[in-house]
């Protein structure tokens, strides 16, 4: 006859305390659990471990399309990579792109909230627009802004010629200065509806209360902006930080569409060093050497979100 | 009864599945691998290239591996690495040297014989598929990265013919920029390192240098790279070139008639119709030209461009004439019939001598003319005939934008490319 669910309760109730033994339920609940996540597991570690770990294998191989095969070589990439001049300047690119770019999206992404935040008409209409060039592909935006910054028919240009601000056009992509800020601006502008649905959702759970305590109390907008709404948004903040970081270390594909890394290397962060190491040298092993510090680079503020997160729990 | 009906259904079933397996003792599936017939355009003729071959070829079975343009090289290297290449494939001409040097490709002269090759594609045309002396592809459709002009606006600047050498050529430039101010009189590419390497190259052997010598030592930093290189600035500089151009704003340029001048594949007119407001009528403004001299008489010299189909071989194999692979690769390009075909439906210039003899190719004065000048003046692009071409293209492209933008003297630029062209070298040596 089979054992009843209360049945086994009971005798998991009546179980001495601190008994080391798990029950056949207990057991069994386990073995479900596996089994429940197995497949999830097993796709995880095809589609996620394995490479993962094949690059940072890799990393310590010479691995070139004129090798038959790949051949241990220790730290060798590694030196190569920091005796490399253009590949630590690509490093030092990322930095200023995901610096800027961050910094510039959460600013704008913050104050775009607030406006969208107050109540007027077609604010509603305007924040479902505003989420727009979120959803645009990411070659559309960069061809998009190509486009913008173009120099020969680009709208910037065009604009300030009939306006007769200049009298030639401006070549936006071709100093280094100029093409990096036009990458940071189109990733930016793609980004910001990120950020502003982060902050308008923490700007929507401030208790309206304390808002009108604070207008009673005589508090101007600078100081509710201060003192209620900044600490509010705090936590959000750092979320948002740690989230457009990473997602702008890991970016690749507008900064290629748009410059592809020029000129002259002055948009080649590591996403596009890694690419032309790996696709285009066929340089597998080095590639993967930098797939290890981009890793290293990355795992900094990810530490952080999942701190954040999990140390809430 | 019911027995009866049982065991002669079960027969049948025997029968039927004995029938299937029996049809496919001895044949023979085969991988065609490829871009073009990914493109929408392309598609329906490479397929019925593909039918046409299956049908009069029982035991064989030919089928098609496509991936888009970009993702081709990548995704062959991938394949050959893991055992898995496909038997035949159609690569860009500049992917050779990378494949080439891996030892997976066939050489077309031991498959067909020399004297064969010759008789259908003419020697010049050959040259596009050889890699140190062997001829792992052949030229599938052909051509060159060359000048095309602008008729209408040589003729609203009072430009009359088209102009020979460098010195006519720069003068046609200064009227045009003086009739409109606002235009690029000559769209070389100075964005992407790979246009701006093989519009550099043009100029550069124009004005009498070259890369490499014939024993492949670097002679990049060499007067005649710097007069071409502080030539073409200097065009940059009097406003006869521009900035910020790569091949897609020079299209686009010419086809609005903001130019006159700029370097592109044959597909120019096809695609100088899709960007002009004339559309077909813009055919009656595009000519393509020769490379405008030092002086008359000089060779003049364009790109080497084309597609290429090679045969993968496999460790250990060899690929024979008879066999299906070849067969297949005679069929899409030693017989005249699709070359034609291929012709007629995309304006893709033959490399198949016979096929450029048909009424409908000797029909179009644009294909003639532009496989005339090219059968005399193009040349392989001189980093593709290295393994690593894909970092000296970005050597070179790099150098020359540094100059371009003004961040370098030509002198400076060319020293810097001779021993990033040397370290290079030493790479693969």
């Amino acid at each position: 006859m089979p054992r009843s669910v209360n049945d086994t309760l009971a005798s998991v109730a009546s179980r001495p305390v601190g008994s080391r033994r798990p029950s056949a339920f207990t057991r069994h609940q386990a073995w479900v659990g596996w089994w429940l996540v197995l497949p999830a597991l097993v796709v995880f570690a095809i589609v996620i471990l394995y490479p993962f770990v094949r690059a940072i294998v890799g990393a310590f191989y010479r691995d070139t399309l004129f090798l038959p095969e790949p051949v241990f070589g220790g730290l060798r990439n590694f030196r190569d990579l920091f005796a490399s001049a253009p590949v630590l300047a690509s490093w030092t690119r990322t930095i200023v792109f995901v610096g800027a770019g961050t910094a510039l999206t959460l600013l704008l992404g913050f104050a775009w909230a607030v406006v969208l935040n107050e109540r007027w008409p077609g604010a509603k209409v305007l924040r479902s627009l505003s989420l727009l060039p979120w959803l645009f592909p990411s070659t559309v935006v960069a061809f998009l802004w190509a486009w913008i910054f173009n120099a020969q028919y680009g709208v910037i240009n065009g604009l300030l010629l009939r306006l007769g601000v200049i009298d030639q056009p401006i070549f936006w992509l071709s100093s280094s200065a100029g093409a990096m800020s036009a990458v940071i601006v189109a990733k930016t502008w793609a980004t910001i509806p990120f950020a502003m649905a982060f902050f308008l959702a923490a700007l929507q759970t401030i208790p309206s209360d304390q808002l009108d305590a604070a207008r009673v109390d005589g508090a101007g907008n600078a100081s509710v902006m201060r003192h209620i709404v900044l600490p509010h948004v705090r936590y959000t903040t750092v979320i948002l930080v740690v989230l457009v970081a990473v997602n702008n270390l890991q970016h690749f594909d507008i900064i290629y569409a748009m410059t592809e890394g020029g000129p002259v290397r002055a948009t080649t962060v590591l996403a596009i060093e890694v690419f032309k190491q790996a696709f285009q040298s066929w340089n597998i092993g080095l590639a993967s050497a930098i797939g290890v510090v981009w890793l290293a680079t990355i795992a900094v503020p990810a530490y952080f979100y999942l701190r954040s997160i999990f140390g809430e729990e | 009864m019911q027995r009866t009906r049982g065991f002669g259904l079960r027969h049948a079933a025997v029968a039927l599945l004995a029938t299937a397996a029996l049809s496919h003792v001895g044949a023979q599936t085969i991988t065609f691998g490829g871009w073009s017939g990914e493109e929408e355009a392309a598609r329906p003729v490479i397929m019925e290239m593909i039918d046409s071959f299956n049908a009069a070829n029982p035991g064989v079975t030919v089928e098609w591996l496509g991936y888009p343009w970009a993702q081709v090289q990548q995704n062959f290297l991938l394949l050959l690495r893991s055992g898995a290449a496909p038997e035949v494939a159609q690569l860009q001409d500049r992917w050779l040297s990378t494949f080439g040097a891996l030892g997976a490709l066939a050489d077309m002269n031991d498959v067909f014989g020399q004297e064969v090759l010759e008789s259908h594609i003419a020697p010049g045309l050959l040259t596009v598929g050889q890699y140190q002396g062997q001829q792992l592809g052949l030229p599938w459709i052909a051509g060159s990265i060359g000048l095309v002009a602008n008729l209408k606006v040589l003729e609203d600047a009072g430009v009359t013919g088209l102009p020979e050498t460098v010195d006519e050529f720069v003068a046609a430039l200064e009227a045009i920029k003086a009739n409109d101010p606002t235009s690029v009189p000559f769209a070389i590419t100075t964005m992407g390192n790979a246009t701006i390497s093989t519009d550099f190259q043009v100029w550069l052997w124009t004005f009498g240098g070259n890369l490499f010598d014939a024993e492949g030592n670097v002679t990049a930093a060499s007067p005649e790279a710097e007069r071409a290189l502080a030539f073409l600035k200097g065009l940059i500089d009097d406003g006869l070139a521009a900035l910020e151009v790569n091949r897609g704003d020079a299209r686009q340029l010419f086809a609005r008639h903001q130019s006159a001048f700029y370097f592109d594949a044959p597909v120019a007119k096809g695609i100088a119709r899709g960007n002009a407001a004339e559309g077909a009528g813009f055919d009656a403004f595009i000519t393509p030209m020769a490379t405008p001299t030092l002086a008359a008489g000089d060779r003049s010299y364009q790109t080497a461009w084309g597609h290429l189909l090679v045969l993968f071989q496999p460790d250990g194999q060899t690929v024979t004439a008879d066999s299906p692979a070849a067969r297949f690769v005679s069929h899409l390009v030693l017989d005249p019939t699709w070359p034609i075909r291929y012709f007629e439906t995309l304006a893709l210039l033959p490399s198949n001598t016979e096929a450029t003899m048909s009424a409908s190719f000797q029909g179009d004065p644009y294909a003639v003319s532009w496989l005339d000048i090219a059968a005399r003046s193009a040349r392989v692009d001189e980093a593709a005939l290295w393994p690593n071409a894909p970092q000296m293209t970005d050597a070179i492209g790099e150098e020359v934008q540094s100059v371009y933008l003004g961040q370098k003297t030509p002198q400076r630029a060319l020293q810097d490319l001779q021993r990033r062209l040397e370290a290079l070298v030493a790479e693969v040596r």
